[in-house]
């Protein structure tokens, strides 16, 4: 209900004639308004009267750009409580971001600083009240897309790395299927060369698995004598 | 309409503010008046000898004039010496806003109460934990190297013994 009522006040109140206020864009111009970076706004007051004020808070909204009365959105409020005695000058600092959403539209945007006196009246200060474009910036070379496409590259070739891979295992199995067989039909043809010394000594020397088969030849050998 | 009026900001850059490391203070003046500030003098009393070390930079600085529409930087660069809350206040800023005019003076924004962090909590969140990695690495010798250790061993003495096993398979 805190923020109904400061809406109500704001239609009411009024700045105070004894308090100067300017304020400052520092890091976009007053027409422009980027989105998505932190910007910040200086405020002055200075108190020319001869009671002090207490700086309440700055609260910044965006309306509808044909009618101010109807919020669109309302950025956070800043809690100061700074109080300036007479005759003092300060300088508050708000903060603030708009979101993406918003870009490239028009808005009537309005910053106010609430602030009050030492009987308790209430004030009200438009620092800034007019329609502002939100506009986004173009960085160049934006870091976000760039791994994206960076990383969508690195997939696309680590598929065809497996593809290929795929392929030639296939390719290979059958080949070397082809080549046992191939070996054991020709059993007698075979270079045995390649083979060390003593594994030929081994091999001559009739082993359980293969004394059925030399059994058979020397059958038939035997056969034939 | 009545001379120079100065805005002055004071900001902290840092994200974290760690006991005993740097923390960047920049302060910033903008002339959004009509004429020229003359004498301009900032003055920063707010961060007490207890609680702060001055590395780099003064905390009290002067321009003789800035001219209407145009900004000034200065910056600090300051060590906390306590992991604490600490209410960053305002700084002084005084001037002449007209030549032969009384002097002016206003205070800087605030970044008000911060905390500041101490040494060890950051380096919990932030370090590279070199320490932490060649302890692991050290711990994972064993339960790799054992089992590679009694692997290697069983398969010498298989191939020691078994060259005619081997061959007795072809």
């Amino acid at each position: 209900d805190e923020e109904e009522e400061e809406e109500d006040e704001e239609e009411v109140l009024k700045s105070s004639k004894d308090a100067d206020t300017t304020m400052l864009f520092t890091r976009n111009s007053e027409t422009e308004i980027p989105v998505n970076l932190p910007l910040q706004v200086l405020v002055g007051f200075a108190n020319n009267g001869e009671e002090e004020f207490v700086l309440q808070h700055i609260h910044a909204s965006l309306r509808y750009p044909q009618d101010f009365s109807f919020h669109i959105y309302n950025f956070s409020a800043i809690e100061y409580d700074y109080t300036v005695q007479p005759g003092q000058e300060t300088t508050l600092e708000y903060n603030f971001q708009a979101g993406e959403v918003f870009a490239a539209r028009p808005f009537g945007f309005v910053i106010q600083l609430f602030y009050k006196d030492a009987e308790g009246n209430f004030y009200a200060d438009s620092l800034f009240n007019d329609t502002i474009t939100m506009v986004e910036l173009d960085e160049g070379i934006d870091t976000e897309t760039f791994f994206l496409y960076l990383f969508l590259a690195a997939v696309l070739v680590l598929l065809l790395v497996g593809l290929q891979q795929l392929f030639s295992s296939r390719g290979g199995k059958k080949t070397k299927r082809a080549a046992v067989e191939t070996g054991t039909q020709s059993n007698g043809d075979v270079d045995l060369t390649w083979i060390p010394e003593q594994n030929h000594i081994y091999k001559k020397s009739p082993s359980p698995r293969r004394s059925p088969r030399q059994r058979t030849t020397k059958k038939v050998g035997s056969g034939d004598k | 309409q009545d001379g120079a009026r100065l805005l002055a900001a004071k900001n902290l850059l840092n994200e974290y503010l760690v006991e005993g490391k740097d923390v960047t203070v920049l302060y910033s003046i903008y002339n959004v008046g009509s004429s020229a500030a003359l004498n301009v003098a900032l003055t920063d009393n707010t961060f007490p000898d207890t609680d702060f070390n001055v590395v780099r930079g003064k905390l009290s600085v002067q321009w003789e004039r800035i001219a209407p529409g145009s900004n000034v930087t200065h910056s600090v660069i300051l060590q906390p010496l306590k992991s604490q809350f600490f209410n960053f206040t305002s700084a002084i800023v005084t001037y002449l806003p007209v030549e032969d005019g009384a002097e002016k003076s206003t205070f800087t924004s605030a970044p008000e109460q911060k905390g500041i962090v101490s040494l060890k909590e950051f380096d919990k969140r932030f370090s590279p934990h070199y320490m932490d990695w060649a302890v692991f690495a050290v711990m994972t010798v064993p339960p790799i190297c054992i089992p590679f250790l009694l692997w290697s061993m069983s398969k010498r003495k298989y191939e020691s013994s078994g060259v005619t096993g081997k061959t007795r398979k072809n």
